[in-house]
């Protein structure tokens, strides 16, 4: 277990797994959860405040982020309580049904945004399927390969039925709304599951490549996006000035500096900065919090990274060991590209940062795919728990195995 | 998967990049999108009358302005319905027209275009202006403006002044103590958000405006607007070119009124003649003529040379040092008093009269009056005149100056000189700015450049208003006679130089009423009359004035009788002219 070529290094490892405090996977999962969630009612109660000034009013995105955040939790923590086999048969349903979902979306119930086609509403009530879809995808693409594990080593044949034809068929949906974040998301999370799975890094890397390409491809045949590339690359001479949205989030990260204005004192919200509350939120909290508000938020989604990881590593279940691993990339990896899109180290991909940015059903897919998480860390204690009972009784220590 | 971790870390290093290291010039950059500086308009003083009546005041108004890029159909969240609602711009456009009263052609030729800055309407209401972006059109704005207005009209035109476009005093009052009437600007600096909105907790800063003082002249409104009257009517007589009255309190020196036969309307000035722009009895110089024989007179009987009951021989033409002097009338040879010379104005008495001085006595006595020095009454474009001194006269000029030739003055310069004869010999610096009142209503008075001076003595100034009294009763000025007051004065019609010689007369009178009591000096002139020399007279003009000006202020009639000399040495004193 531990490899490495000095015992400082071995030590961080050590340290980084977790193997001394197995445990702690369980508080490193729910203590950036519940801190990044409330962060994000702050935040969107402060960003989005100045929109609704004279609307609908400011407090209503309160209401609605402060209501989900809630719900949210309260299923986080019975979703803890569940055992893995309870993921294995919702597995499924929630696979269909969100495919069924993402298929609505081009039906009339469907909504435009921002050119994006990926919002449903029924009644008073709207919701983004593929944020469910990233959810039910990463859980029972982990199941689906895992179970084809028992039997085999990876093989071209394992890519039935998580890459074909379910992966294929909600990348498509998703790309019908033309919704191109999510779709590198899923695109994201399905290697990951893959990877994990066992394919060849060679192949991965082949179709990261090819997809790569593809998406360049669809992107030369965008105007729109191929204005945002332009502009991510300094050429702002366009029309729809493109580097507004950019610029102006990086004025609010300026303004914030080290210590930030204060709670509630951004002036960049003030109409400067489009979807503040949303896709650009981090800037506004850049400038009320400062640069330390900022790093704390990388510093919680870090955390909650470290505490998956240790899930993952520590556990032999594939099924855990993948859709931990899914997850965490799907987390990680949207907050990721949100951050390096606000602070132009990526050209302006709409994908907004968990937690925080406001939007009810993402947050509450979030928490829940968190809360997925921490029922194998809690199972996981458990068990060392077990383990460690028997260890007294039979003195044998794990490395020794 | 710790690949992620590092890409995050990645984060933080670009974080503190532009949060921490590269901050101060962005926030800056962003500071100065969101900062607008507001200049905050003092309002500019009024000008007001002697009783505080208002001569000039300012009106918030607005104009209208139009960024032509922006004007386009346009959505509003209209807050009754709950919604967005369509705006046709056609229709708008329809709408502000019948608003402004603009053709709708020429409202289109106005609004659209790609200029991002246009003035669409000057100077409307209040009302106006929010009845027009009411109509919601996108990139129409106002800018509110101060508009002058003379809720009198064209009263004292002259000693008011105007405003340019940008509300800077051009002419008058308006312009000599334009610093005064505007104030200080103020400018309040805040941020704004994106849509125009102030953002209320960011910075914000103001020095308020400090408004213009009123400045209160000494001008009285009726008088003045009488004057004006009285003056154009004379000067439509005559078909003369101009003409002016000035009327003076007596004992202050204070302007009641600075007419001119054409008033400028402030609120049009170029309707009139730029020559009306200013008083022309403070710009227009001419050569005084007979008038300037009440300095030669003062100036013999205060140095002791001449009495005023002295006997001189008056022919109708004599030589002096090889320069002929001749009378303008011809007439007898007559044996007079030196107050009968003055109150026929015979030219060959005259000089025999100022000759007991020598051309220094006499120049001093004309400067002493303030010939050829300018008057300053806080007015600017001053005319001082043309007066040369006494070692540079030629030989014609020596005896020409005594009666009122061979330099020039205004009818300012003129109306002063018989304020100080009226006043026993005392020359009060004239004014005609009372004083300036601040906002808080605290008054400061004009302080004149110059202090009172005593000219002549008191009985030489006694005796100068008996010899005027000889010219109503007995000599030229016999239509300035008002009953019951007893009134002096002066009459004069001096030769005007044209281009290429004397080519015109200005004709006029200064006089002072009541004698017994000096209340006031009305000073007439009129320029290059046309007809015959002989029918000009100014002096009804005048006593109309003072009558008007004596039941105005309930002046009592006098209570002693005529006191002027006999003309000539021996009865009888009917003799022809």
């Amino acid at each position: 277990m531990t490899i490495g070529p000095t015992p400082r290094v071995a030590r961080a490892w050590d340290w980084l797994t977790g193997v001394h405090s197995q445990k702690s996977a369980y508080w490193l999962i729910l203590g950036p959860t519940v801190a990044l969630t409330f962060i994000g009612v702050v935040m969107v109660l402060s960003a989005s405040s100045v929109e609704f000034i004279g609307g609908s009013g400011s407090f209503s995105s309160l209401s609605s982020q402060g209501l989900y955040s809630v719900i949210g939790l309260v299923l986080l923590f019975w979703m803890g309580k569940w055992r893995r086999q309870t993921y294995h048969k919702l597995a499924v349903i929630m696979l269909l049904i969100s495919i069924v979902l993402l298929a609505l979306v081009f039906t009339p119930l469907g909504v435009e945004v921002n050119g994006n086609r990926n919002w449903l509403r029924l009644g008073g009530f709207s919701f983004q399927p593929a944020e469910a879809a990233k959810l039910a995808f990463s859980v029972w693409a982990a199941y689906a390969l895992s179970q084809k594990l028992k039997y085999q080593t990876f093989g071209k044949d394992l890519l039935v039925p998580v890459v074909f034809p379910f992966g294929i068929v909600i990348v498509a949906l998703i790309m019908g709304g033309r919704d191109l974040g999510t779709v590198l998301i899923m695109l994201m999370i399905m290697a990951t599951i893959l990877y994990l799975g066992g394919m060849r890094t060679i192949y991965l890397v082949g179709t990261a490549v090819l997809g790569l390409i593809s998406v360049a491809v669809l992107t030369m045949m965008s105007d729109n996006r191929m204005m945002r590339i332009q502009a991510w690359m300094g050429n702002c001479d366009h029309p729809a000035d493109p580097c507004y949205q950019y610029e102006q989030g990086i004025f609010a990260l300026a303004s914030g500096g080290w210590f930030g204005l204060g709670l509630g004192q951004s002036r960049q919200k003030w109409s400067y900065i489009p979807e503040a509350g949303n896709d650009f939120i981090f800037t506004v909290l850049g400038e009320e919090l400062g640069l330390l508000g900022a790093l704390l938020v990388i510093g919680l989604f870090v955390t909650l990274g470290i505490g998956m990881f240790r899930v993952a590593y520590n556990s032999t279940d594939n099924f855990v060991r993948l859709s931990t691993g899914a997850i965490m990339t799907w987390l990680l990896g949207q907050a990721f590209m949100n951050i390096a899109m606000v602070t132009g180290l990526l050209p302006v991909i709409g994908v907004p940062l968990p937690f925080i940015s406001a939007g009810g059903s993402a947050l509450l897919m979030a928490i829940l795919a968190v809360g997925v998480v921490l029922s194998f860390a809690r199972h996981q204690a458990q068990e060392i728990q077990d383990k460690t009972s028997t260890a007294q009784r039979q003195p044998v220590t794990k490395e020794s195995v | 998967m710790s690949l992620l971790m590092i890409c995050l870390l990645v984060l933080g290093g670009r974080l503190l990049f532009i949060q921490g290291i590269d901050a101060e010039d962005q926030a800056q950059q962003a500071m100065d999108r969101r900062t607008r500086p507001v200049t905050l308009a003092p309002e500019r003083g009024s000008i007001l009358d002697r009783d505080g009546k208002i001569l000039a005041e300012s009106v918030q108004r607005y104009d209208l302005v139009v960024d032509q890029r922006l004007v386009q159909d346009s959505r509003v969240w209209d807050p009754e319905e709950s919604g967005y609602v369509n705006l046709d711009i056609e229709e708008q456009l329809q709408q502000l027209s019948d608003v402004l009263e603009i053709d709708y052609p020429e409202l289109e030729e106005i609004m659209v275009g790609e200029r991002p800055y246009r003035v669409v309407s000057r100077r409307v209401t209040p009302e106006v202006k929010e009845e027009a972006l009411e109509l919601n059109i996108p990139g129409l704005i106002s800018e509110p403006v101060a508009d002058r207005i003379y809720p009198n009209g064209a009263v004292a035109g002259s000693v008011i002044g105007f405003n340019g476009h940008d509300g800077n005093g051009l002419e008058g009052i308006e312009r000599s103590q334009d610093k005064r009437l505007s104030g200080q600007t103020g400018e309040r600096i805040f941020e704004i958000s994106a849509d125009g909105v102030r953002i209320p907790n960011a910075s914000f800063s103001e020095t308020p405006a400090v408004d213009g003082n009123d400045v209160k002249l000494t001008i009285d409104q009726d008088v003045s607007w009488y004057a004006q009257e009285a003056i154009a009517a004379k000067v439509d007589q005559y078909n003369a070119e101009w003409g002016n009255i000035v009327v003076m309190d007596a004992k202050t020196g204070e302007i009641l009124a600075l007419s001119d036969s054409e008033t400028v309307d402030p609120t049009d000035p170029t309707e009139t003649d730029p020559l009306f722009w200013r008083p022309t009895a403070i710009s227009q110089a001419f050569e005084p003529g007979s008038t300037g024989k009440a300095v030669t007179f003062a100036a013999a009987l205060d140095a002791g040379a001449v009495e005023p009951e002295d006997k001189w021989t008056v022919p109708n033409s004599q030589t002096f040092n090889n320069e002929e002097i001749s009378d303008s009338m011809p007439h007898d040879t007559f044996d007079m008093t030196t107050a009968g010379i003055f109150s026929r104005s015979y030219n060959t008495g005259t000089v025999q009269v100022a000759t007991k001085l020598s051309a220094q006595e006499r120049w001093e006595y004309m400067k002493d009056f303030g010939i050829g020095e300018p008057i300053d009454i806080g007015m600017t474009r001053v005319n001082k005149g043309l007066f040369t001194s006494w070692e540079n006269w030629d030989r014609r000029q020596h005896f020409t100056t005594t009666f009122g030739q061979g330099y020039s003055l205004t009818s300012l310069h003129t109306t002063r000189i018989f304020q100080a004869l009226a006043n026993d010999g005392k020359m009060m610096p004239p004014r005609i700015i009372d004083s300036y009142i601040d906002e808080d209503g605290v008054e400061t008075p004009w302080e004149p450049p110059t202090e009172p001076k005593q000219v002549v003595s008191e009985d030489t100034a006694d005796e100068m208003l008996k010899l005027m009294e000889g010219v109503v009763e007995e000599g030229t000025a016999y239509n300035a006679q008002i009953d019951g007051y007893r009134v002096g004065g002066k009459t004069g019609t001096g030769q005007a130089a044209g281009a290429g010689g004397y080519d015109g007369h200005t004709t006029s009178f200064t006089g002072v009423v009541p004698l017994d009591d000096p209340q006031f000096i009305v000073s007439v002139a009129v320029h290059r009359p046309q007809g015959n020399w002989e029918t000009w007279q100014v002096t009804d003009t005048a006593a109309d004035i003072m009558k008007y000006l004596l039941s105005k202020y309930s002046v009592p009639p006098s209570e002693t009788g005529s006191q002027s000399y006999d003309v000539f040495t021996e009865d009888p004193q009917e003799r022809p002219w």
